[in-house]
């Protein structure tokens, strides 16, 4: 890499600042917006970075150094895919309602950290998400997050918000 | 913001399509829960979410819905992919034909993204074998 001058480095450095916020910000709103149980899911997301090489393990709310910083080589600032943010539970597909549980739910012992959003039947090999009204003889299921929560937030604009936010913040500060 | 003429929009075509099948297959929509546990019979699954109501800007507010469409068609498990496959080009076919459509004067305006999927899926539990599409939507409702 040629000499950088103090300004080029100055902006790849805030570049790198603001990318990192957006996946913080990200990666904060996914926790808030997902099914909270115990708390494992939540604080399960990370920020895989191919760049650095790594993730670095955290649990909500995550922060600025829970983000691994980027080298600011010009071949790193090049890179299309800055982060990929991933959630490391065994079970993240359910939890996304993008498969169906392998085994139906088992009450924990306890009760939900989070909000109960939906409660009743969850009709057999049914998402995560899928509670309808409490059947006859059925289980009684409760859910912290409504159905199709993760692709609602992907595809449904917020994601997007979460970006331009992220850049307002660092990048026009 | 009229949320329900949104819903409308999408429903509709989605709902003639699949009842205009010979024979005709069962669409159940968000909050109804008609479908019996452990049936083979297959049906549609459609859900709508909404995830952003507006744009503000400098001066105004764009009323831009923003959300997601997901359709899960449930065949029977066992027999193969060909029926699940035939139900989800149904659907895709509808919302390809949403898109094609010119904006109209008055009514409901809506567009759709890319079109993810289909991914497949069955358990050990359920009778039935599911394929799954998902996409974004954005509309505003026109005066």
């Amino acid at each position: 890499m040629g000499a950088l001058s103090n300004l080029e480095r100055d902006i790849r450095n805030k570049l790198n600042k603001t990318v990192r916020t957006v996946a913080r910000n990200i990666m904060n709103d996914l926790a808030e917006a997902g099914p909270v149980w115990g708390g494992e899911f939540r604080d399960s997301w990370e920020a895989f970075a191919p760049g650095a090489g790594g993730a670095i393990p955290a649990a909500y709310p995550y922060t600025l150094s829970d983000i691994p910083n980027l080298p600011i080589t010009q071949r790193e600032m090049n890179r299309a895919t800055k982060f990929i943010i991933s959630n490391r539970a065994s079970y993240a597909a359910v939890a996304l309602d993008l498969e169906p549980p392998r085994e139906e739910f088992r009450y924990p012992g306890y009760e939900p950290e989070g909000d109960v959003v939906f409660r009743g039947t969850r009709p057999a090999g049914g998402r995560r998400g899928n509670i309808g009204p409490k059947q006859k003889g059925g289980t009684d299921n409760r859910s912290t997050a409504p159905l199709d929560w993760y692709t609602t937030y992907v595809r449904g604009g917020k994601m997007q918000r979460a970006l331009g936010k992220g850049v307002d913040l660092e990048f026009r500060a | 913001m009229n949320y329900q003429a949104i819903r409308a929009a999408l429903e509709n075509p989605l709902l003639t399509a699949f009842n205009s099948l010979v024979p005709a297959v069962p669409v159940f929509f968000d909050n109804i829960t008609a479908v019996p546990p452990n049936t083979t019979t297959e049906y549609v699954r459609i859900n709508i979410t909404f995830g952003i109501t507006n744009e503000p800007t400098l001066t105004s507010s764009v009323d831009n819905a923003r959300g997601a469409l997901i359709i899960r068609i449930f065949t029977e498990k066992g027999r193969g992919p060909a029926r699940n496959q035939t139900l989800l080009t149904t659907a895709v076919n509808v919302l390809e034909n949403l898109n094609n459509t010119a904006k109209p004067s008055t009514g409901t305006f809506m567009r759709l993204g890319e079109i993810n999927g289909p991914t497949f899926s069955a358990t050990d539990e359920a009778p039935h074998f599911v394929g799954r599409i998902d996409t974004s939507w954005v509309a505003t409702v026109l005066t």
